[in-house]
């Protein structure tokens, strides 16, 4: 009988559990080892963040769930993997420590026969002095904890502006190297849609400062949509909302440092800045979350097996050439690491190849390089993926084939809140094929027939939809199972 | 738009007209733009969201 252990329990991870669990026969064993208690539905923190939704209904508890569906679940941080095994037995495992362990007690082994990695980033606060909720200046919506955090930092700041006191709110990305432009996209036109219901917008100066070389770059380089006869820039798109409500922007950005009240940051022609504020939501760098590996000797293997990101390598080609040369054939098909064929990475804990957007440097050297993203409707893709791929290994033995889904010919769709309502809500709906623009087939990289933009009440409404929808889908309840990721 | 917005990057963006605005809240409209966006979707993961063992077609 096998038994697949899965790494973290967000879209990916998740997704592979429950669909691996209703594949294979109860006589296999599903592990998950996630150090979250709750599962979350990432998307809308962004209406947690400005106290437009509670807590509770972007998240859910995993145990009672993963009871219900006889998938062993067991809360804690995995810190390493022995693919080997060790001297005493070559049945591969992983270590991990339980929720609430004294620092210096013995990880725990858990023995798999398929492992998925699925662990999503660690949130590289770090990576910026002053940044982030632990102990910096800013707030952040990763974590529905976090996002909890951001609204009562934002209400408080419509408080001050209801005394008459004039505020400046910047949202955007914490160092060059950020990715889920995305979701400060979002938020930042969530926060300018409040202030406007709160009536207190003429207080407020808003701010987008980010790590794209233009607005509406969202880290893939920007797309091309067809519109009114002409075929424009996602940046047109993009800086017209912006324009429309009133919020400036700052573009080519690296945030060196966060001070009480104070960002300090450069652009790529090295000029220093500074950018004061009253509050600021600021995401952070991601990294992977530093999994060490060993082999049967005890000997560290952790860069045979991760990038120096911390990010899994997996089938993609990782050989480094200049972006003129960068390829969709570069981008990962069945997500299985090159070392050892019973390891997957699906969703963030991938490495990928390299960027989309075009990195940059400024003449003294710094790196402005909007990072890929691979979160939400993609990662679900790669842990389904995953999932069917063990699931025919499992039931119809090692030769099976591989199931595949190339990274560089998904699709995405993303639904940009712009603001909550029934009737005032808005949000821009983007649809682009393929992810990794290829020029070789398409004059302006993707399929302008799959590749559309639009900003509306339609939006909000399908945004409102999907919540509903992806937390049925993820509570496994009746028909889950036929909603794709 | 005021004199004092001239030297800002928001005076040289394209906004939506007045128009445009309207049929961005105006409710039947929107209701065929959902149905539109949600035809426009099923047609992407048609197209884009298979996964299938390697080697079949």
């Amino acid at each position: 009988m096998a038994k697949v252990v899965i790494l973290g329990a967000g879209i990916a991870g998740h997704t592979a559990a429950t669909l691996l669990r209703r594949k294979l026969p109860k006589a296999h064993e599903i592990v998950v080892i996630s150090p979250e208690p709750e599962w979350n539905w990432v998307p809308s923190n962004i209406w947690v963040g400005v106290g437009a939704m509670p807590r509770t209904s972007v998240v859910f508890a995993l145990a009672p769930l993963y009871a219900r569906l006889g998938i062993a679940f067991r809360q804690g941080r995995a810190v390493a993997l022995h693919p080997e095994g060790d001297a005493a037995s070559s049945t591969p495992f992983v270590e991990y420590t339980p929720a609430g362990a004294a620092a210096d007690a013995p990880p725990q082994r858990e023995t798999y026969d398929f492992l998925v990695n699925a662990t999503g980033p660690k949130l590289n606060f770090a990576a910026t002095p002053g940044l982030g909720p632990h102990g910096g200046h800013t707030v952040s919506v990763c974590t529905a904890d976090h996002a909890v955090e951001a609204a009562h930092g934002f209400l408080a700041s419509v408080e001050r502006m209801r005394k008459g006191e004039r505020q400046t709110l910047v949202v955007g990305m914490g160092h060059g190297t950020c990715t889920c432009q995305g979701a400060a996209f979002e938020y930042v036109f969530n926060v300018e849609h409040e202030l406007r219901r709160l009536g207190v917008r003429d207080k407020a100066r808003v701010v987008y400062l980010s790590n794209e070389y233009e607005v509406g770059d969202f880290g893939m380089g920007g797309l091309h949509l067809r519109r009114g006869g002409y075929v424009i820039p996602s940046r047109m798109f993009a800086e017209s909302l912006f324009a429309e409500r009133g919020i400036d922007w700052i573009t080519r950005s690296h945030v060196r440092g966060v001070a009480p009240g104070k960002i300090d940051y450069t652009t790529l022609d090295d000029a220093e800045q500074e950018l004061g504020f009253d509050f600021a939501m600021l995401i952070p760098p991601f990294r992977g979350i530093g999994l060490a590996a060993f082999d049967r000797s005890g000997a560290e293997t952790t860069t045979k097996l991760f990038a120096p990101s911390g990010f899994m390598r997996v089938d993609a080609d990782y050989t480094e050439k200049p972006f003129e040369q960068w390829s969709p054939a570069d981008w990962p098909r069945t997500y299985r690491s090159p070392v050892y064929e019973n390891i997957f990475a699906a969703g963030i804990a991938f490495a990928p190849p390299h960027a989309v957007s075009r990195p940059l440097r400024s003449p003294k050297g710094t790196l402005v390089a909007p990072a890929v993203p691979r979160t939400g409707m993609t990662a679900g893709i790669m842990g389904r993926t995953v999932a069917f791929s063990i699931a025919d290994r499992v039931l119809r033995g090692p030769d099976a084939p591989l199931h595949e889904a190339p990274f560089a010919t998904m699709g995405a769709a993303c639904v940009a809140s712009a603001g909550s309502g029934l009737l005032r809500g808005s949000a821009a709906t983007i649809t682009m094929y393929p992810v990794v623009p290829d020029y070789s087939r398409y004059e302006f990289g993707r399929d302008l027939d799959y590749t559309s933009g639009e900003v509306g009440l339609a939006g909000h409404w399908l945004k409102f939809v999907l919540h509903h929808l992806f937390l049925h889908k993820a509570r496994c309840r009746p028909l889950w199972w036929m909603i794709p990721e | 738009m005021t004199p004092a917005d001239i030297s800002r990057p928001i005076s040289f963006a394209s906004v939506p007209t007045r128009g445009t605005r309207f049929m961005r809240t105006f409710v039947p409209y929107q209701l065929m733009r959902f149905t539109l966006i949600n035809v426009k979707m099923l047609r992407l993961l048609a197209r884009a969201h298979h996964t299938k063992p390697r080697g079949s077609q």
